[in-house]
């Protein structure tokens, strides 16, 4: 005495599910309902949180700035930007000057080590060796004085061409109207400004704290920006997102559905017994049945809400972002796969005979 | 000779409803057609739901070919091996074809489906559907329902084929028409046993038995 082959039983499975399009369809198109809704919801939430960490960075969040009036030594500072994950630049602030371009109207001037560009701009920057020798102008000095990159522009009798115009801010507003230098890291400086990679948190000020002990009781070391500024938390507005388990719901949705279905079918279930189905063919051929909607489905529901995001968005979600989205419709899918076929052995515990009647 | 099935003093009831059955018995021989008569509601179907394997007696004995059927899940094996149905409501997967719904219990016993297929047509073939075997159920007609599900049931060979009021919701020309395919497509050595008010169908059995009080009197044919 034999018992359903595996591949028959599939075959069966598939065509009780292409031989019902509209039950099919349904289940189908909710499944892209819910677990759409679920990744689209996903996507809109870590994007706010990724805009948020993006303008947090912008606005200098991971900078980190040692001033001592008593002077700072400019290539202790300097070869900080060596170690990975971190940018450094010493900066020192110079005197207000007038220009050939503008007599009369003073101007803030400034020197940084190469790295300044990076740390002022947090942006696109100029090229350090196009601008080595040159002028760097703050955006809105640019402005007043009317010049672009490659104008003369002559200090104190000192002519040299406007390297870059830099838009300094997002980053760093109050040096908007300055004429910067970059200079070599000798000598001391009064400021050295930090920026660290997002993932390193702890240990910032503390740090500086200890390359700079020796400099003096007039060390500061703070923060850019005052972080109470941004009081949002990305790792725990994750962590605590009221979706975060909605895909035990969602799937149990789905499974729920299926039941239904299920409760509708408990003559063909009967009808499988009758012949000698076991329970676990039944099981077999309600997971088969259960699956072909749900996965395809949830996959159509899946791309359907990645592009109605980045329709909207204007572009990809980050790989983060779309491993988030995707292990929970992954996890919605799951459970509903789990749960849906349940009730078909369920249903066969019950009178065949009785189960034969039901319409 | 051993019984393909019999029964021995089997009694049923339903909950901690009435007696149904009250130790019953019942032998049925390979080859043999057996007409259970009675009233409405004197367990004619939980009769045959227990000697189907399709419920278990609340007390008694079924032996399959003199052997015990044990309280277990081989029950699932056993029926398919044993048994094939053929209801008083048409029982078909409505949305397969009418090929589909016969192989079905061949596949429920592990025949390939090429073979199964090949079977299932020759099934109908015999009930006098061979044009209608790529048909969806749901275009047939309630007598070509009825002879594809005897199709189904014989298709398998089973050693019993067990009938369940088969022409209770016909017309008697379609009665006589899914009769006639019934007998015609039972092979000689399986054994036939029908519930029925029906006395055309009756006639045709070599042995009435009518359930009385929740017992079987047999009557002269």
């Amino acid at each position: 005495m034999g018992r359903w082959r595996l591949r028959d039983l599939a075959v069966d499975a598939v065509r009780n599910v292409t031989g019902t399009p509209a039950r099919s369809l349904l289940l189908g198109v909710v499944a892209a309902g819910v677990v759409g809704g679920l990744v689209f919801t996903e996507l809109a939430f870590t994007q706010s949180l990724l805009d948020f960490q993006a303008s947090f960075a912008a606005k200098g969040g991971h900078v980190v700035v040692a001033s001592n009036d008593d002077g700072l030594p400019a290539a202790r500072c300097a070869a900080l930007a060596a170690t990975p994950g971190i940018a450094a630049a010493a900066v020192e602030p110079g005197v207000p000057v007038e220009t050939n371009v503008a007599p009369g109207t003073l101007f803030q001037t400034g020197t940084f080590t190469a790295g300044g560009l990076g740390l002022f701009t947090a942006g696109t920057q100029p090229e350090v060796a196009d601008v080595a020798d040159r002028w760097i102008l703050a955006a809105a000095a640019a402005d007043e004085l009317g010049l672009e990159p490659g104008m003369w522009l002559s200090i104190d009798g000192e002519s040299r061409r406007v390297g870059a115009v830099v838009d300094t801010e997002d980053r760093n507003p109050q040096i908007a109207r300055w004429i910067l230098t970059i200079a070599p890291p000798v000598g001391d400086v009064t400021q050295c400004w930090v920026e660290y990679a997002p993932g390193a948190q702890s240990g910032r000020i503390e740090l500086l704290d200890t390359i700079f002990a020796d400099t003096g009781d007039n060390l500061v070391v703070r923060p850019w920006i005052r972080l109470d500024e941004f009081a949002r938390n990305p790792t725990q507005e994750l962590a605590g997102r009221p979706q975060r388990n909605a895909w035990v719901a969602a799937g149990l949705l789905l499974a729920a559905l299926w039941w239904l279905a299920t409760w509708f079918r408990r003559a063909h279930i009967g009808l499988y017994r009758a012949v000698g189905t076991s329970p676990t063919a039944l099981l077999i051929l309600g997971f088969v049945e259960a699956a072909l909607p749900l996965i395809v489905g949830a996959a159509a529901g899946t791309l359907w809400a990645t592009a109605a995001w980045a329709a909207g968005s204007g572009g990809f979600p980050d790989p983060d972002q779309a491993r988030i989205a995707v292990r929970a419709a992954a996890s919605t899918l799951l459970v509903a796969l789990v749960a849906a076929p349940l009730l078909w052995p369920l249903t066969g515990r019950g009178s065949v005979a009785q189960q034969l009647k039901d319409r | 000779m051993t019984a393909a099935v019999a029964l021995e003093g089997v009694w049923h009831r339903y909950g901690s409803g009435p007696w149904v059955l009250e130790g019953l018995d019942l032998e049925v021989a390979a080859g043999e057609a057996v007409a259970v008569m009675g009233p409405s509601g004197s367990g004619k179907t939980t009769l045959l739901s227990i000697v189907g394997l399709l419920t278990e007696p609340t007390r008694g004995r079924v032996r399959l070919g003199g052997v015990p059927v044990p309280r277990s899940r081989r029950r699932d094996r056993l029926r398919a091996g044993w048994f094939a149905w053929v209801f008083q409501t048409v029982n078909v997967l409505g949305h397969r074809t009418a090929e589909d719904n016969t192989a079905l219990g061949l596949l429920a016993r592990g025949v390939p489906r090429e073979e199964a297929t090949r079977q299932a047509r020759a099934a109908l073939g015999q009930v006098g559907l061979a044009e209608r075997a790529g048909s969806p159920v749901v275009d047939l007609s309630g007598g070509e329902l009825q002879r594809v599900c005897i199709a189904r049931a014989v298709a398998a060979a089973p050693k019993v084929v067990l009938a369940d009021e088969p022409t209770g919701q016909l017309d008697h020309a379609t009665s006589v028409r899914v009769l006639d395919a019934l007998w015609a497509a039972r092979r000689p050595d399986t054994a036939l046993v029908v519930a029925t008010h029906d006395p055309q169908v009756a006639e045709r059995c070599g042995r009435i038995l009518r359930l009385v009080d929740g017992r079987l009197i047999e009557e002269p044919t």
